[in-house]
């Protein structure tokens, strides 16, 4: 009896102890199972012809919002058809797209990044901590089409470079309209004012929207602007902040202070005057904006991605709530700082790099050139190629069923490292005009790029700018002291003086900003930033390459 | 001699007996041990970050050490100071207000002798124990917000004005306190409940025969019954002061309070991973827990002043 009960105590150990061992052998067999799986593939398809493939390893975002009967992002049939078609064998590895530099930094901490790394902008760190590859040599020995792209766009190498030398991929797209300033011309002409072309012009359409009843239902529910997100980030490229706030004067890199007073104190006026959503702190996604413009209650608002595929979405939802609704997309109006053009798509943005333990990084270059060999392989993994859609003759490439599409094709993020300017992809390829609703967001588009891609404004600070790497003392130094884009105290101050009322004025905020940064040694920053412009200045992105990277009619 | 050899012989082979007897018991305790070692001491060595200036390609033994000079930075620097005294402030104001709640709770749920209600209440209130802090944080934006919040509607139909609470810093650390004794307190009750359960009947019929009221019962047979409890809650829940919330806090800030919401777990987050400052931010998690040990220890250490001490 005793020894029954001794007996299954022990096997529930022994299982229990087995199952957990078992649990880390299963997923290492499903690893090589996988493995020897693609390779076996890879024997019958291509048969013993073309040899062997030199084999790689590269990371794909996980939006983690396939379908599961298509597989997962590292298998599926845009993988396949990867591996069928390109000169390597790619081995994926699955990157959680929101989290994906956390998780690259757990990969490299244990040795197992990928050959060729994908990202949406590259910490410098990598670079200081010696975690990438340079490019240089990579490119002139091994590359052929992506060195073409690169000598004919000086800006790709410009953009990629790090104090000088280049350790990231480009990818170059046309620059086009990204956010966009969009106002109520039907409440306009119903209070008799023109659109908006300076900022005194601009507060008073915004305080008329707030308080004239422009919906004409009786009732004091209307905003004329909004503060939240994208909304409150076109005021303050309106006084030409953009980025980390540094800007260039004088043919001097500063912080721009004076642009943040102005910038401030029209976001308080217009708070002071309710001409905003007072609760914009708790909308930090701008969402609550967005409905209150789609529901007909906000007069102007910014638009992230503003001119489009989300048009359609906008454009329809806006026209369900307001059927007599008119809605325009305008310039920035000018300010006492300048006339600013916002900010732009595209361009030469960073997209990846090659790890510094890379075997063969020949072969990544030779995915690469592939990649940007042809329109083909752009075209497929976007729209799936005609398989699933028919090009029009305006190059347009519309699909055969809508549904099948959604589901199945989604391949856009394997595309990260291809060029779409020199294959003549622009945002109209995703418009059919004969369709519409595609003609109607066809006009917007036009309306956004005749308003901010345009020679005439400035765009020093167009795009996320090339910076300096920091060393982790200055990188500390930056978080707790200049960063706008964590909560520093920078922008915690100037929030405080937008809420404030008259218990704490624009002027105080930004004399306590310049205190928190003294006492953060944030000079040490100032200088090494100036130091570096000094030095760089002649290496960065000239406004002649900028204009290059227009779309061309 | 002879008998005390033998007397040795004898508890030797028990010692013996009884180690055999547990090898069963041992193996079972075997996988604690190992989550312990694996989850719990092995990243400890981690810690050796914070004295170095840490990379990522070298790693923990090819970094360069640098020795205080972390922690240096942080006590020389007034932002960190202030996120230090954030924490504190914040810590203990949710420590020192939370706290009664969940036993004043199980006392009153106690009292109630209908079965279905007292069952009724207990389920309802521990429920909000699960909903996520992001949803939590949004309730608090719903209602205090000041274009349709519910509070501020009423505000505005008695006194015409609104108020920004989620702006101001003394109204927003009480809607910071408030979520926490409403998302907390049932479902910390819970085990007062047990304690309260556990109590011997016959002296609260001892009680009442000596003239006792329903107060007085719970005055003098309830809560010294439960105070051994409430001790090892109270050394326990110190050791969370300086832990504030990650969560919580940010799903609850908003960015005119920053300056009293940014406290060591945010800080860390932001340095750490967005910035990937893995030296720094090590020193400040480990100046942190430092922190949680010593309240630990002193409120032990008080406790023990009254013989109630946990160890």
């Amino acid at each position: 009896m005793r020894n029954k009960k001794l007996f299954s105590i022990f096997a529930a150990s022994a299982i229990m102890a087995s199952t957990f061992l078992a649990g880390c052998g299963n997923q290492n067999e499903t690893v090589s199972n996988n493995g020897t799986a693609t390779e076996n593939e890879q024997g019958q398809e291509e048969g013993n012809e073309s040899g062997e493939k030199p084999k790689i390893t590269v990371s794909i975002y996980d939006r983690g919002t396939l379908d599961p009967s298509e597989g997962t992002m590292d298998d599926n049939r845009w993988t396949k058809w990867i591996n069928e078609n390109a000169p390597v064998e790619v081995e994926f590895v699955s990157i959680p797209r929101w989290t994906s530099v956390e998780k690259f930094n757990a990969l490299f901490a244990s040795d197992s990044a990928p050959d060729l790394i994908l990202n949406w902008g590259i910490p410098n760190n990598w670079v200081t901590d010696g975690l990438l590859m340079p490019l240089e040599d990579v490119i002139n020995q091994y590359s052929t089409e992506y060195k073409a792209i690169m000598e004919e766009y000086p800006a790709m190498k410009k953009a990629g470079s790090v104090d000088g030398e280049l350790y990231y991929f480009t990818a170059l797209s046309a620059l086009e309209p990204n956010h966009t300033l969009v106002i109520r011309t039907d409440w306009l002409e119903k209070l008799g004012l023109e659109v908006p072309k300076t900022e005194e012009e601009f507060y008073d359409v915004a305080v008329a929207f707030a308080t004239q009843d422009p919906d004409g239902n009786g009732q004091d529910d209307t905003f004329g602007m909004s503060l939240s997100f994208v909304s409150g980030q076109m005021i303050d490229q309106m006084y030409g902040i953009q980025n980390d706030g540094f800007v260039v004067e004088d043919g001097k890199l500063v912080f721009g202070w004076d642009r943040y007073e102005a910038c401030t104190k029209m976001k308080k006026a217009l708070y002071d005057a309710g001409a905003v959503d007072k609760d914009y702190a708790a909308d930090t996604s701008g969402e609550q904006s967005y409905q209150d413009f789609i529901n007909g209650k906000l007069g102007m608002i910014g638009l992230n991605n503003g001119a489009n595929v989300s048009m359609r979405t906008t454009y329809t939802q806006f026209k369900e709530n307001n059927p007599d609704g008119e809605f325009e997309i305008i310039a920035l109006p000018s300010t006492s700082i300048g006339q600013f053009g916002g900010c732009l798509g595209g361009g030469a943005a960073v997209c990846g790099a090659i790890n510094a333990n890379c075997e063969n990084p020949e072969a990544v270059m030779k995915y690469i050139d592939w990649m940007n060999s042809t329109p083909d392989v752009y075209n497929t993994l976007i729209y799936g190629g005609e398989e699933y859609a028919t090009k029009t003759e305006d190059g347009v490439w519309v699909p055969k069923d809508e549904e099948k599409s959604k589901k199945e094709v989604y391949g856009s993020d394997y595309t990260m490292p291809v060029c779409t300017l020199p294959i003549g992809h622009t945002i109209s390829k995703y418009f059919d005009k004969n369709n519409e609703l595609d003609a109607i967001c066809l006009e917007y588009l036009d309306q956004a790029t005749e308003a901010y891609c345009n020679e005439e404004y400035p765009y020093e600070q167009g795009y996320a700018e090339p910076r300096p790497a920091l060393d982790s003392q200055l990188s500390v130094i930056l978080t707790n002291t200049y960063s706008n884009a964590a909560d520093g105290p920078i922008k915690t101050n100037l929030a405080k003086a937008i809420v404030g009322g008259s218990e704490y004025s624009v002027e105080q905020a930004i004399a306590d900003s310049k205190k928190a940064c003294e006492d953060g040694n944030g000079q040490k920053l100032v200088d090494f930033y100036t130091d570096w412009y000094e030095k760089n200045k002649d290496s960065l992105i000239t406004d002649e390459e900028r204009y290059a990277m227009f779309v061309k009619e | 001699m002879k008998q005390k050899s033998q007397q040795a012989i004898a508890v030797r082979a028990k010692n013996k007996h009884n180690f055999k007897r547990s090898i069963p018991l041992l193996i079972m305790f075997l996988p604690v041990i190992l989550y312990y070692a694996i989850f719990k001491f092995e990243p400890m060595i981690g810690l050796i970050m914070a004295f170095q200036n840490f990379s990522l390609k070298k790693g923990f033994f090819g970094s360069e050490f640098v020795g205080l000079t972390n922690f240096q930075y942080i006590f020389e620097t007034p932002i960190m100071l202030q996120v230090i005294k954030n924490t504190l402030v914040l810590g203990i104001l949710n420590f020192v207000i939370t706290f009664p709640f969940p036993i004043l709770m199980a006392l009153f749920i106690n009292e109630v002798r209908t079965m279905w209600f007292k069952k009724t209440v207990q389920t309802i209130v521990y429920l909000p124990h699960f909903l996520s802090w992001v949803i939590v944080g949004s309730m608090c934006f719903t209602i205090f917000s000041q274009e349709s919040g519910v509070v501020n509607n009423i505000l505005k139909a008695i006194t015409g004005e609104t108020y920004p609470f989620l702006y101001k810093p003394v109204s927003w650390t009480a809607i910071f306190v408030g979520s926490s004794i409403w998302k907390e307190t049932g479902f910390a009750a819970i085990i007062y409940l047990a304690a309260l359960g556990g109590i011997d009947p016959t002296l609260y019929e001892a009680a009442s025969l000596d003239g006792c009221s329903r107060v007085k019962q719970m005055i003098h047979v309830s809560i010294p019954c439960i105070a051994p409890t409430i001790i090892i809650n109270l050394i326990l829940k110190a050791g969370s002061i300086a832990t504030v919330g990650f969560d919580q806090v940010y799903n609850l800030k908003t960015d005119p309070v920053m300056d009293v919401a940014d406290v060591i777990s945010t800080w860390v987050y932001r340095v750490g991973l967005q910035q990937m400052q893995f030296g720094i931010s090590t020193a400040m998690g480990l100046f942190n827990s430092l922190l949680s040990l010593i309240l630990v220890f002193t409120v032990n250490a008080i406790a023990r002043k009254y013989d109630k001490s946990l160890w």
